[in-house]
């Protein structure tokens, strides 16, 4: 395979899905080299907990944030995909008064930032959703925030992306990268060498190790987030809840089951992209979601999951050239929380793309933030 | 070749037809039953693909994708639907994790920008 591409994908998940998109888009010549298959799972995107949120995030974060929930409004028609995408809030449940005053100051730096976001009371948190449990003193809401499924989102970008003319190729996995001083020349992979301008590295939690091949040293760890589902159910909660100072992101996705997340670990082995969950997390998880939700009690958990993340050691992603080699540009480590953000991510490198400026929104992201011992 | 009804439905709790999966099998890349259910939500209702992971085996076998047994719709756990209370109430039997992981979603404290 000769055939030289202006920009070769490394990654077929969503963040190169809809890097590649935009690409195509904006007139390049895109390959995606995806090691497996589209969705084969294991890997970050199919399993993420689809939370399209502003709230809660970094302040390094919050204007990507803002700005990829722009680009969600008109996603769906612009993929021409039904996203279940639903805006209709988030809400940061607080059971204690000193968590409220806490919740407080975050509220009033989010909104600094320009995010539609309020502290809200008991009153209105029954109003806006009665599922509730009665402990809960109130929290925050952020009406902008919202869901969409991360299967149909990665799907609908891969197919955007090829219709706009990308190649995408299956069973691709990448071997190494080609550089001649400090200049991207190709990448190798199972089907020999293929000539580019340049590349993207978006290989979640194996992004380490190719850059590593390449003599490229990325602190990207992989770890284990287990996620569960429930049955179908009617229609009872429209927005998605978290709780304050605890591990719980809990939806009721347009599927009509709830999907029940927030940080609960689980056994994962990136060599062979297996997973397990761990009994105990699934218990403390189904305890933490019945304290917020009540009703949940008799509801069955039909399915449970985990993802394999990639995650940093301030926990953002790495988003950037490395210092002193030109050509790759790095796009990983969203340390379980990049699905909101990725189309603003794909927009914005291919932006860069098209006009040589590094985007303002992406600068907190660089590869060099972590010193000389990286990079 | 048997002619089979495009309505046919194989999976009975999600509702989905052989149409549909035949449908889902034309986007490149999609060839396992584990990757037809992520897409059209077949084996993924409340039987967990007991009763339609077969048969999802033997449409990729009648379109030519994978044979069967070579990519089985992979069970998940818990296997058998168990009640949120119920799995709730086991969690102190647990020690493993300790706790949920410090490595969370959500940013816990207040933001500023002076960090």
């Amino acid at each position: 395979m000769k055939k030289t591409s202006d920009v070769i994908v490394i990654g077929g998940g969503l963040v190169g899905s809809a890097t590649a998109y935009y690409l195509a888009m904006a007139g390049f010549s895109v390959t995606v080299m995806e090691a497996r298959g589209l969705l084969k799972g294991g890997t970050a995107s199919p399993a993420s907990a689809g939370g399209v949120r502003q709230q809660g995030r970094d302040p390094a974060e919050m204007p990507l944030a803002i700005f990829s929930i722009g680009l969600w409004s008109s996603l769906s028609d612009e993929l021409e995909a039904d996203l279940h995408y639903r805006r209709k809030g988030l809400i940061v449940l607080c059971d204690r008064a000193e968590g409220l005053a806490t919740l407080e100051r975050r509220v009033a730096a989010e909104k600094a930032f320009g995010a539609d976001v309020r502290l809200i009371g008991p009153d209105e948190l029954r109003d806006l959703a009665p599922g509730v449990a009665r402990t809960m003193l109130g929290g925050s809401y952020c009406p902008t925030d919202g869901q969409a499924d991360p299967i149909l989102t990665t799907a609908a970008f891969a197919r955007a992306a090829q219709k706009l003319g990308a190649r995408y190729l299956s069973d691709c996995p990448v071997e190494n990268l080609i550089f001649d001083k400090g200049r991207l020349l190709a990448v190798r992979s199972s089907k020999g060498e293929t000539p580019c301008e340049r590349a993207v590295l978006a290989a979640g939690a194996w992004s380490a190790l190719l850059a590593g091949r390449a003599g490229l040293k990325l602190p990207i760890e992989p770890f284990g987030l287990q996620m569960m589902v429930t049955a179908r159910c009617p229609p009872q909660l429209d927005q998605v809840l978290s709780w304050f100072g605890q591990s719980l992101s809990l939806k009721q996705s347009v599927s009509g089951g709830f999907v029940i997340g927030g940080g609960w670990p689980g056994r994962i082995d990136p060599a062979t992209y297996r997973t397990e969950l761990l009994p105990g997390a699934m218990a403390k998880s189904a305890r933490m979601a019945m304290g917020a939700f009540p009703a949940l009690q008799d509801i069955p958990v039909v399915r449970g999951w985990v993802g394999i993340e990639a995650y940093t050691p301030d926990h953002l992603p790495i988003i950037g050239e490395f210092p002193g080699h030109t050509g790759l540009v790095l796009a990983a480590g969203f340390s379980g929380h990049g699905f909101a953000i990725s189309p603003g991510v794909g927009r914005l490198l291919a932006d860069y793309f098209v006009t040589g400026q590094w985007p303002r929104l992406l600068t907190p992201f660089q590869p060099g933030r972590f010193g000389n011992a990286y990079a | 070749m048997t002619v089979v009804d495009p309505d046919l439905v194989i999976c009975r709790c999600e509702g989905v037809s052989l149409k549909e999966l035949r449908r889902t099998l034309e986007s490149p890349g999609i060839r396992t039953a584990n990757q037809i259910k992520k897409m059209t939500r077949a084996g993924m209702g409340p039987c967990q693909g007991k009763t339609c992971g077969r048969l999802l085996e033997l449409v990729l076998q009648m379109e030519q994708r994978a044979a069967m047994g070579e990519e089985p719709l992979e069970a998940r756990v818990p296997v058998r639907g168990a009640a949120i209370g119920g799995l709730a109430g086991l969690a102190d039997e647990f020690s493993e994790p300790a706790g949920p992981v410090a490595k969370t979603h959500m940013h816990a404290t207040a933001p500023s920008k002076s960090k």
